[in-house]
């Protein structure tokens, strides 16, 4: 058919609209693609969370030492063994924890830790070696390596209006999207889907053509994940804010069986400088109930035994408190898992020394890219040597 | 062979930000070698200066630091508006260059070549201003007085450079990314020039200051020489280096020609660096006057940056934004914020500019600026910090489409795609019909047509 006869035939146009609609529907539809393998879930907590008063140390007096004004008292905490207590905000977490279905993995950080929200952000997104001009991500060399023949890119699919650098590879990105309704609204108005079915793959391996078949492939997913947004509805009740939202829409399309291996999610506001306790509570309140939910939702539907998530900050805090009953920024942090295949539920290691401080924070034990490194080999089935840069020796998280 | 008005159109998307409906009515029938020689030597040659509000209290270190917590929050939310200010007067002044075009090109280039962030709107002017004043004159005193900005010793930590406890980030940078690249040090060469730049500093009012007690007046061996250098040593030992005029004409070479290198080219360009001891308008004019950069495979080849794209369509469609925080926000979300770049090394260009949601962005701009179409974006929200308190879901600009459509006014309909197409894009290839037959017939699809073609994923390229 030509330009123009198709044009003729299926113009249906509105005088006033901003773009007519050249054809009455996506010609995306039929895509039946289904995951096969394992699932990873990162939930990224920005700001800089105070892990050291998420997972309380209650029986060292340093700890209590250090923030006489802050600090929380052995007995609001929820007791996870005869060392570590848990803030009472994440007490929706504690059934999870006793289920077994939750590891802690304290003291994690890298040499030389940078303090700034954005490098050290850059760090954990690059797993670079804190040198600069790091332009890839963790995630994005992991499709890089596993997914270059892809047709699409939401093999990893992060929930948010902008791609996060973890999600950049050199060859081939993650995708962004805050909502699947939204997404094909944008991305499939009628006057570009008339342009991709006109568009003529000349492969020209130019520009353009990279803008073209960008945009192809953005309304290929935008479809997609239309389709498999409707497939399923959960049937957890979930929190309405919207991270919660985010993670129930996560559920939702592991559900509906969605060929998206890596799925990214960040909660933000953890920079507690000042009065840090309402807000860490109140943070770590939405965090727990949202993550509660969405375990509880997998598990439900057989799939948490797929699922492994993963929840970090850029850095931890200072161990001791500043003058405005709040912290600075730290270094070392706990990291946590969730999932139904935990090789050591629980604590994974003890909690970092108080004692022993480098300049007034911790000293980090494990390496953040040596649990890069098991879940990209373990839970992946990647070859981390090609992904991070140097080896890194694995924890047995999976 | 391009005719001259595809050479002009060419010419004006590099040299400067694309093509106004002005410029289009201006320069589209002057010989493309006259409109070089206006564009590096434009009658009026005073660059203009970037200016805030002047400071209602006068802040010094001592006053500062009696301030309460809550003053001290004022004078910061002050100052962001300060810096708010001079981001988007920078991109009008891109947008209204006139004749200073290229200067506003180069101060863009040079802000990705000497690529740093901006920490207050003090340090941000005069970083801008330096730009500007030395964007078209030379190499040698631009280097040297970027490294004497504050806004830059702040950012590459030689505030902490001492000399019992020297900060090499400076030395590094400017070994790696400033001049000569990187293979062609060694690290040794960087504790000493780090050595040589001790003490450059800035004070409490954001001013250069040499800290003499810091400076370390002993000898180094930087390069193969041997001295007590000093930081204007070290810079005038590495200009000295044909392979700095090498590097710095690559980068010229990518920012203006092509992303492929080309060496012949960049050492061509290289050479009149170099033999005119860094004149950087001699250099501009070599690259504008050879033949290969008016090739065919250089023409649209590039895709522009969000900051290009958001100037030209300033300067189409009259932009005027209600809320000051709205092209703070498009910067944000297409990728490119004026003073804070990714890190020290720029930003990275083409194909990096784009993926799902930076694409989706450029290609709904104009339904987003031209008719006010809904937004979807987290970010969004925050623009109502100064509008109304009910949620804003669209940019709340205003508009004027009516000078590019004056510019086809008359014209047959039947050439009108073609003649639209001719000013707003680069490319030669094919595009479907952009109005139906039933919107033909209807009339008045002018502007659509414009709409729609600002809308193309060709539009994209510069």
């Amino acid at each position: 058919m030509d330009r123009r006869h198709f044009l003729n035939r299926s113009a249906i146009l509105s005088a006033s609209s901003f773009l007519p609609t050249f054809v009455k529907r996506s010609e995306f539809d039929g895509l039946e693609v289904s995951r096969t393998g394992n699932v990873l879930v990162v939930i990224q907590l920005s700001g800089g969370n105070d892990g050291l008063n998420a997972i309380v140390p209650y029986q060292d007096d340093v700890y209590y030492q250090n923030r006489p004004t802050i600090g929380i008292r052995p007995e609001h905490l929820l007791k996870m063994s005869d060392m570590m207590g848990l803030h009472p905000a994440m007490a929706p977490l504690r059934e999870i924890y006793d289920s077994g279905e939750m590891t802690v993995v304290n003291g994690v950080g890298y040499p030389n830790p940078n303090r700034s929200h954005f490098r050290s952000m850059d760090i954990w997104h690059s797993a670079g070696d804190g040198h600069r001009n790091e332009q890839t991500g963790w995630i994005g060399r992991y499709l890089d390596s596993n997914c270059n023949q892809c047709a699409v890119p939401y093999h990893a699919l992060e929930i948010g209006d902008e791609l996060s650098l973890a999600l950049k590879g050199h060859q081939r990105d993650g995708f962004a999207m805050r909502n699947p309704n939204k997404l094909k609204k944008t991305a499939t108005n009628p006057f570009h889907v008339y342009l991709a079915k006109n568009y003529l793959d000349r492969d020209l391996g130019n520009n353009v053509d990279y803008l073209y078949k960008t945009m192809i492939e953005v309304q290929e997913s935008a479809t997609y994940l239309y389709q498999q947004s409707k497939k399923k509805t959960s049937r957890t009740s979930y929190p309405r804010h919207p991270f919660a939202i985010g993670l129930k829409q996560i559920a939702e399309l592991i559900m509906a069986g969605t060929d998206t291996k890596i799925y990214y999610i960040s909660l933000s506001g953890f920079d507690t400088h000042v009065n840090q306790g309402v807000r860490q509570s109140f943070l770590l309140k939405n965090y727990s109930e949202a993550v509660s939910a969405f375990i509880k939702d997998l598990k439900a539907n057989n799939l948490l035994d797929d699922t492994l998530v993963m929840t970090f900050s850029e850095f931890g805090r200072r161990v001791k408190e500043n003058g405005s009953r709040g912290t600075d920024h730290g270094t070392a942090n706990n990291v946590f898992f969730f999932g139904g295949r935990l090789t050591k539920p629980g604590m994974y290691n003890s909690m970092t020394d108080l004692t022993q401080l480098d300049q007034g924070d911790l000293k980090h034990q494990v390496d953040f890219r040596s649990l890069y490194a098991s879940l990209l080999e373990d839970w992946l089935g990647s070859s981390a040597s090609t992904i991070l840069p140097g080896a890194f020796e694995k924890l047995s998280i999976v | 062979m391009p005719t001259n008005e595809q050479k002009v159109k060419h010419l004006l998307n590099r040299a400067g930000f694309g093509i106004g409906p002005h410029e289009w009515r201006t320069y589209r029938k002057l010989p493309v070698e006259q409109l070089v020689d206006l564009l590096i030597e434009p009658p009026v040659m005073e660059p203009k200066k970037a200016e805030t509000k002047p400071e209602k209290p006068v802040v010094n270190r001592s006053n500062f630091m009696e301030l309460s917590e809550k003053a001290k929050m004022e004078l910061k939310d002050d100052d962001e508006q300060r810096l708010l200010g001079l981001r988007n007067g920078w991109l009008y002044s891109m947008a209204n260059a006139g004749q200073l075009v290229l200067q506003e090109k180069m101060t863009l280039f040079w802000h990705g070549h000497f690529a740093c962030k901006c920490r207050g709107s003090r340090v941000a002017r005069s970083y801008l201003n330096t730009l500007r004043t030395y964007a078209l004159h030379n190499f040698a005193d631009l280097l040297l007085a970027v490294a004497k900005e504050p806004a830059m010793i702040r950012f590459l930590n030689n505030q902490q450079n001492r000399k019992e406890s020297p900060n090499e980030n400076f030395a590094r940078e400017l070994l790696e990314l400033f001049t000569i690249g990187e293979g062609n040090y060694s690290e040794q060469d960087i504790k000493e020039a780090a050595r040589a730049f001790t003490g450059w500093s800035s004070n409490f009012d954001g001013k250069y200051i040499f800290r003499r007690q810091q400076h370390d007046y002993g000898h180094k061996s930087f390069m193969g020489s041997t001295g007590r250098f000093n930081g204007e040593d070290i810079i005038k030992i590495l200009l000295q280096q044909k392979q700095t005029a090498y590097f710095v004409a690559s980068r010229i070479y990518k920012f203006f020609v092509s992303e492929s290198q080309n060496r012949a080219h960049i050492a061509e360009i290289s050479d009149v660096l170099y033999d005119s001891g860094y004149d950087i308008a001699k250099t501009m004019r070599h690259v504008f006057t050879s033949s290969w950069f008016y090739d065919r495979e250089h023409v649209g080849s590039q895709i522009k940056s969000p900051v290009e794209l958001l100037v030209q369509y300033i300067k189409l469609f009259d932009l005027k934004f209600s809320n000051k925080r709205a092209l703070l926000f498009l910067q944000n979300a297409l990728g490119q914020v004026l003073f804070d770049p990714p890190n020290v090394a720029g930003w990275p260009s083409g194909k990096a500019w784009i993926n799902n949601s930076t694409l989706m962005l450029r290609l709904n701009l104009a339904a987003y600026l031209l008719q006010q179409e809904q937004m979807d974006h987290a970010s969004l929200p925050s623009l109502k910090a100064t509008g109304p308190s009910k949620i804003v879901r669209t940019l709340q600009v205003q508009s004027n489409i009516q000078p590019i459509l004056d510019l086809f006014y008359g014209i047959d309909y039947k050439l009108l795609e073609s003649r639209v197409q001719e000013v707003l894009l680069t490319t030669t290839e094919e595009i479907p019909p952009l109005i139906t037959p039933r919107e033909q017939r209807a009339g008045e699809y002018a502007r659509k047509l414009i709409i729609r073609t600002v809308s193309l994923p060709e539009f994209q390229m510069a």
